[in-house]
């Protein structure tokens, strides 16, 4: 017998005809940074690269990192809780092929209605797919961050390089006193 | 009316990971096909109900109006 039906879009459960962006925080100084892992080949590295790269730069501190169960799904409701107790803000991605792409958007829809100013990161191949999903969740003009396709086929030099040209951007995505 | 500029958009992100996309009208509905080529990504491909919603604004018809077929499917089936 079935508990309950998921649906694999996250539609059900969230309102998705209003672009809701969380108040970007006012500085990175001492900001709590959660990670947000799609599992995808460099994900994690990228992430961790950031992380180290917002503490070493701008003084914010990793709380949490976290990863999905399925790359294809958007984020469920208790990792997103857990995720938004202990961080300001949030990193996720890699949206490196069409599925996570597409909920890597919707995650970082989710976590700006937390309340929780979210940087999302999509190699620019599927921009599309991103924008679109993005699009399905109410926010067509959901700001995402674009790094050249591939990711997956990097070393870890290429993608420490890939975390140094994103960094400003990143906080810049999510704070107020860097944009 | 379709949108060609964004459907071959999708059709390229789509080839990326490997996948064929054919779209043919049938009346006032689209029958669209998805199907895998060599080496391609098993879990990229998004959820049909969520390459439906993507798909519905560009096709310029309602959800109801794509039969979507993907490659672990039998026969094309209306969207689930």
């Amino acid at each position: 017998m079935f508990d309950r039906i998921l649906d694999p879009t996250g539609l059900s459960v969230r309102p998705t005809n209003v672009a809701v962006a969380a108040r970007r925080v006012p500085s990175l100084a001492g900001a709590r940074v959660g990670l947000l892992n799609n599992t995808k080949r460099n994900a994690a590295q990228l992430l961790t690269e950031l992380g180290d790269l917002l503490r070493d730069r701008y003084g914010a501190v990793v709380t949490i990192q976290r990863t999905k169960p399925h790359v294809a799904f958007p984020v469920d409701e208790p990792m997103l809780k857990e995720i938004a107790a202990v961080s300001d803000v949030v990193i996720t991605g890699v949206g490196d092929c069409g599925s996570c792409s597409a909920s890597a958007a919707a995650d970082g829809i989710a976590f700006e209605r937390a309340g929780i100013p979210a940087a999302v990161i999509v190699s620019d191949a599927f921009e599309v797919t991103a924008r679109a999903m993005a699009g399905v969740h109410g926010d067509e003009s959901f700001e995402l961050l674009l790094t050249p396709h591939p990711v997956a086929v990097l070393n870890a030099e290429q993608v420490a390089e890939r975390a140094t040209e994103l960094v400003a951007d990143v906080a810049n995505r999510v704070c107020e006193l860097a944009r | 009316m379709r949108d060609e500029t964004r459907l071959e958009q999708i059709r390229s992100t789509l080839a990326v990971d490997g996948y064929q996309l054919s779209v043919e009208e049938a009346g006032s509905a689209f029958d669209v096909r998805i199907t895998a080529g060599a080496g391609s990504c098993p879990d990229c491909l998004v959820p049909k109900n969520m390459m439906v919603s993507m798909l519905a604004p560009i096709l310029g018809v309602g959800p109801d109006g794509i039969r979507l077929s993907y490659p672990s499917d039998v026969a094309p089936a209306n969207r689930t």
